[in-house]
């Protein structure tokens, strides 16, 4: 039976499959036909696998206001919107007129402001508008391009007419996920994806590219591109970095950037280079503190100084989002003919201006029916009048009476439904379409495809990510590959060394070295608990061994102060065990390392690579248990996996990083935590554990060197030749010795400035410690007995110790300092 | 009349400064009733980078930007300007206010003052304030005089009472504030009676000749309003002194509300908490004799 032998478009809603007479529309049937021929099973199979994708690919999009709400997985349909050419072509120019007229509009009105002298436009929607930014008026961009990415959402109505319900101009967001739908789904679904000629979408990514590189200020051949992003908490992270990666740009934060003279320059660890473009997805207002809002810390302080002294290119430029304004909107027919001389091709949903008395008055007459939206820029979400009360609607009309030029009213446009893939078979579902166009030279381009955004169900008013939405792929159907056309020569790209890797914002340099510090300290963790409760799973009776890691795991603080330190009672035991895991309360010993480390990679994302974030999405999955009753034997396969990751993600680190800053500050991080780790654990086992023998294997385990010990000495684990392993063998890379050498290596490839000089008493410091380290006689160390206690070895572990922390705070000091912004009036 | 001003602003920081951006507004503007005779604006430690603009409103702006660590930051502006001001116009004589509330005829660039802006926002106890000023057909003048005088009659100069950051909600609550507060809420209240009123900031004669009162806010650079007659233009208005700004009024700058002409503005990276201390001095200068 057919996938769509049920499907049916709710009444009043345009049907995307069938026409009136029930016959397949001709774009779609190619996709339909090639669905069906897989067949329900395998399509089931498919999806699984494509969401599994999806959740290992850590694609996310963060809601706001809810809890749980952050980094949610991205949800895909794995039934793509089918446009045909023919259909596809109209949408296109419509697309890039639109482009041309926002542009004209913006021209304008940051320029001689004709539209408003001349009284074409209301002078309201812009001098009352707070999106019109007046420090940006009068300043010239290159190519008077202010639009350069233009995202447009359109709607079918009913008569299959495409409607646009909004515009976004200044910070577009959505063409990323679109790129990781098709990526995704065109794995998914090959045979449909070839029988169907879908064009792909990395031709308008690369001419996106080129079109901002070109709109640089001419310094050099090589423009840097950086993409500003207001941090991990932004509902669209994951996209920022995903683009930044795609796309070659360095992401940034406001704090990476510094304006100097009229220049903007990222501070990396090489100093100050100079930034020609910034594609922004920072709101236009938030962008300088400076200059626009006060209280905004994601902005770069003097941006708009340096738009104004020309030396930086801002896409979108800022104050773009004023022809966002749904009452600007409202005049677009009008101005198209004023400004291009043509007519619009691609019309809003029917609009009235509340500010004129007729449209003021059908507005109160048929406000039941309406949609009203806010004329100037706000938060506000649209309010449609027919979900008011009675109470409601006089409220309406009140504040319309009181203020009629703050609203616009629109026909409300029935969204058309597609089929949707609900894990068995396809049902209705709304439908809007996201579409991109990007300038590129003189030229527009528009991306064959684009975000089509589901509803949640038939009846939701609004169809929006943050509002639970689903998304799906879109094809154009029967066409040859699209390509840009471009008169111009693409940008050059040219050869870039790591070592003078220059990007590296001081901010990334900070959160690597301690997503290096997290990563070990999470690992010694769960190397002690897998150690502790592979004892307890020996036996059920107090070994000394057991004895000897519980006194261990406490004086560690792995193991809580309420926890039973009876090996009898099993279930409280495992209990106990359980709650390390658990999500409740404050994170435990071993929960607080994993979800700092997952915190600290999401901000640096984009600099970890697709694989590494698969490891990561999987240590995730590792460090939750289900709610019910666990075994032992579970708890320990869990402790198994999670030591598997985390050796997972150091092969990475290891194999597939270039040997560049990045590397280094991971690493260092790394190398300094393992160091202070095996000497806490060293120290407290025999300062607090009493007798120690017993415990001295688990160390071995503990820090990965049984195997080494077993083959060097065929013996029982003794004192000395366990503290030469872990502490003085500096070819043992568990060894603290070892762990000085590799740092004090990390600090001689530093860039030599003079944060470098600074560390010079670090580093000779560093270099001694680590000869006495590996000078020492542990051999007559190993004669005192444990209770005459170990005065010079306990001297040496805190002189290291003491080493590794005043190293830890010159690097942060030297290379990471983060001083406060504050604003004065 | 010729006046030396020095207008001078000291930040004193608890911690260092390591990076500094300005902006400051402290350069007279030029009027047919001014003229600006010389300016100078130091700044100490020297800035690295100096700009200097004309901001969307037609004031001088100096952009500034202070690299390497400082504990102080001291800005100076000395300006010598010389004011003609013209007679005021006849209360009586003007059009009636209502005549001024047809936005359809006003130009654009007085438009830009009839809306609400970031720190004057519309509130029905502001228009119920202004209400009785503005009975039907009264001249615009008139109405407008009336409304500074009761600002004038019915509110309390403190200094203590409000912030920069007070809401007029509350001003008009506390009927307490400053000549930013009775600016704002003179704007506030001319906006929405229709009219067009822009905030003036500028400075008053510090010590006025033998026999003359010395005003309020003298000693700090002060504010006013302006409002927009057809046929008259701008008509400044002091709600403060409840004066019509003569020639002891020197005008700086202008904008929507403080917001647009706040003087000197920063962003510093560092510095922790601050320490500011504001003089402005207006002496005035004896004009030589044109014989000699």
């Amino acid at each position: 039976m057919s996938l769509l032998a049920d499907f049916r478009a709710r009444e009043g809603a345009y049907d995307e499959v069938f026409d009136t007479g029930r016959v397949p529309r001709p774009a779609t049937a190619p996709l339909f036909d090639a669905l069906d021929e897989l067949g329900r099973t395998e399509l089931a199979a498919r999806w699984d696998s494509a969401r599994r994708a999806i959740r290992d690919n850590g694609v996310t999009y963060n809601v706001y206001g809810d809890p749980a709400g952050s980094d949610r997985p991205w949800t895909l349909d794995m039934v793509p919107f089918a446009v045909g050419a023919d259909e596809w072509s109209r949408i296109e120019a419509g697309l890039v007129q639109r482009a041309r007229l926002l542009n004209a509009v913006l021209a304008d009105l940051y320029g001689p402001m004709r539209l408003l002298h001349e009284g074409i436009l209301p002078a309201s929607l812009v001098l009352a508008n707070p999106a019109f930014l007046r420090p940006c008026h009068g300043i010239d961009v290159p190519g008077n391009v202010r639009v350069h990415l233009l995202a447009v959402d359109l709607a079918r109505a009913p008569d299959g007419s495409w409607r646009v319900i909004n515009h976004r101009t200044q910070a577009a967001s959505g063409a990323g996920y679109a790129l990781e739908n098709r990526i995704v789904l065109s794995r998914s679904l090959p045979e449909a994806f070839r029988e169907c000629q879908v064009p792909k979408l990395s031709s308008f990514f690369r001419a996106h590219r080129d079109g901002l590189a070109r709109l640089a200020p001419p310094r050099t051949r090589d423009p840097r591109v950086v993409l500003l992003t207001p941090g991990p908490l932004n509902e669209t992270y994951f996209e920022h970095a995903y683009l930044a990666r795609y796309l070659g740009f360095t992401l940034v934060e406001g704090g990476d950037l510094t304006c100097r003279d009229g220049h903007v320059f990222i501070k990396t660890l090489d100093g100050l280079q100079q930034v020609d473009v910034i594609l922004r997805r920072v709101d236009d207002s938030y962008c300088d503190p400076l200059e626009l809002r006060a209280d905004s810390t994601l902005g770069v302080p003097g941006l708009v100084e340096a738009t104004r002294a020309g030396h930086v290119t801002v896409a979108n430029s800022l104050g773009s989002g004023l022809v966002e304004s749904p009452g600007i909107a409202a005049f677009f027919p009008g101005l198209c003919r004023t400004l291009l001389g043509e007519e619009l091709l691609l019309e809003p949903a029917r609009t009235w201006w509340c500010g004129h008395p007729d449209d003021l008055a059908f507005a109160l007459e048929f406000a039941g029916t309406l949609v009203f939206k806010r004329a100037t820029l706000s938060g506000d979400p649209p309010v449609f009048g027919r979900t008011l009360t009675r109470e409601q609607l006089a409220g309406l009309r009140a504040a319309l009476s009181a203020r009629p030029e703050d609203f616009v009213a629109q026909r409300e446009i029935a969204h058309s439904a597609a089929p949707t893939w609900n894990g068995e078979t396809v049902e209705a579902r709304q439908i809007g379409l996201r579409s991109y166009a990007a300038v590129s030279g003189d030229s527009w381009v528009v991306m064959p495809g684009g975000l089509t955004r589901t509803g949640t169900n038939s009846n939701e008013p609004i169809i929006s990510m943050q509002r639970g939405g689903g998304s799906k792929d879109t094809w154009v159907i029967g066409t040859a590959p699209v390509q840009a056309i471009s008169l111009l020569p693409p940008a050059q790209v040219r050869v870039r060394r790591e070592g003078r890797s220059t990007d590296l914002p001081s901010r990334v340099t900070d959160n690597l070295f301690w997503l290096g510090r997290h990563v070990e300290r999470a690992e010694q963790t769960v190397r002690v608990l897998r150690s502790f409760a592979a004892a307890r799973e020996d036996t059920t009776d107090h070994t000394p061994e057991f004895s000897a890691l519980l006194q261990l795991v406490r004086s560690l603080e792995i193991w809580p102060a309420a926890a039973p330190d009876a090996a009898e009672d099993l279930d409280a035991f495992e209990d106990a065990l359980a709650g390390l895991f658990s999500a409740d309360g404050p994170p435990s010993a071993l929960r607080g390392p994993l979800l700092e480390v997952r915190r600290i990679a999401t901000s640096v994302r984009d600099r970890l690579s697709l694989d590494t974030w698969r490891i990561l999405g999987q240590l995730g999955a590792d460090a939750t248990l289900g709610r019910r009753r666990v075994q032992m034997d579970e708890v320990l396969r869990h402790l198994d996996r999670l030591v598997t990751d985390l050796a997972a993600f150091s092969g990475m680190e290891m194999e597939n990083m270039t040997r560049g800053y990045t590397w280094r500050f991971l690493d260092t991080g790394r190398r300094l935590e393992r160091a202070l780790q095996t000497i806490r654990l060293i120290r407290t086992a025999l300062e607090d554990v009493r007798p120690v023998e017993p415990v001295l294997g688990s160390l071995l385990e503990i820090a990965d060197s049984s195997m080494t010990y077993r083959r060097r000495y065929f013996a029982e684990p003794q004192i000395a030749p366990v503290l030469d392993l872990l502490l003085g063998e500096a070819t043992n890379p568990r060894a603290v010795a070892f762990q000085l050498r590799a740092t004090l290596d990390h600090l001689e490839a530093l860039p030599k400035d003079e944060s470098w000089l600074v560390l010079q008493e670090e580093r000779s410091g560093f270099a001694e410690m680590a000869a006495r380290a590996e000078a020492t006689d542990f051999d007559a160390l190993g004669q005192t007995t444990q209770e005459a206690g170990y005065a010079d070895l306990f001297a040496l572990l805190d002189g290291i110790g003491e080493r590794l922390y005043s190293l830890s705070d010159a690097l942060a000091a030297t290379y990471f300092s983060h001083a406060q912004l504050r604003v004065s009036e | 009349m010729q006046y030396d001003i020095v207008h001078s602003t000291r930040y004193g920081y608890g911690a260092p400064v390591l990076l500094s951006r300005h902006v400051a507004r402290l350069t007279p503007r030029l009027l047919p009733t001014q003229a600006c005779l010389h300016h100078r604006l130091d700044v100490s430690p020297e800035p690295t980078v100096r700009r200097e603009h004309c901001d969307y409103f037609g004031n001088a702006m100096t952009f500034f930007m202070l690299e390497g660590t400082h504990r102080e930051l001291e800005v100076t502006a000395r300006s010598r300007v010389r004011v003609d001001p013209p007679a005021p116009p006849e209360p009586e004589a003007s059009v009636a206010w209502e005549a001024a509330r047809d936005h359809a005829r006003l130009p654009c660039e007085v438009l830009e003052y009839v809306f609400e802006s970031p720190a004057v926002r519309f509130t029905e106890e502001i228009a119920r304030y202004a209400r009785p000023s503005f009975p039907a057909g009264r001249p615009f003048l008139e109405a407008v005089l009336d409304l500074t005088n009761r600002i004038h009659g019915e509110f309390q100069f403190d200094t203590r009472a409000t912030t920069v950051a007070t809401p007029l909600a509350e001003v008009l609550r506390l009927r307490r504030g400053v000549c930013q507060d009775f600016s704002h809420l003179a704007v506030g209240c001319l906006r929405m009676m229709g009219l067009a009123a822009r905030y003036v900031s500028g400075y008053l004669e510090t010590q006025p000749p033998p026999g003359s009162p010395r005003l309020v806010g003298a000693d700090a650079s002060h504010a006013w309003v302006s409002a927009y007659c057809p046929g008259a233009g701008w008509l400044d208005l002091d709600p403060t002194n409840n004066v019509m700004p003569g020639e002891t009024h020197v005008t700086l700058a202008w904008g929507r509300d403080f917001g647009d002409v706040s003087p000197l503005r920063g962003v510093m990276l560092g510095g922790g908490g601050h320490e500011l201390a504001v003089g402005v001095d207006v002496m005035r200068v004896e004009e030589p004799n044109p014989g000699q």
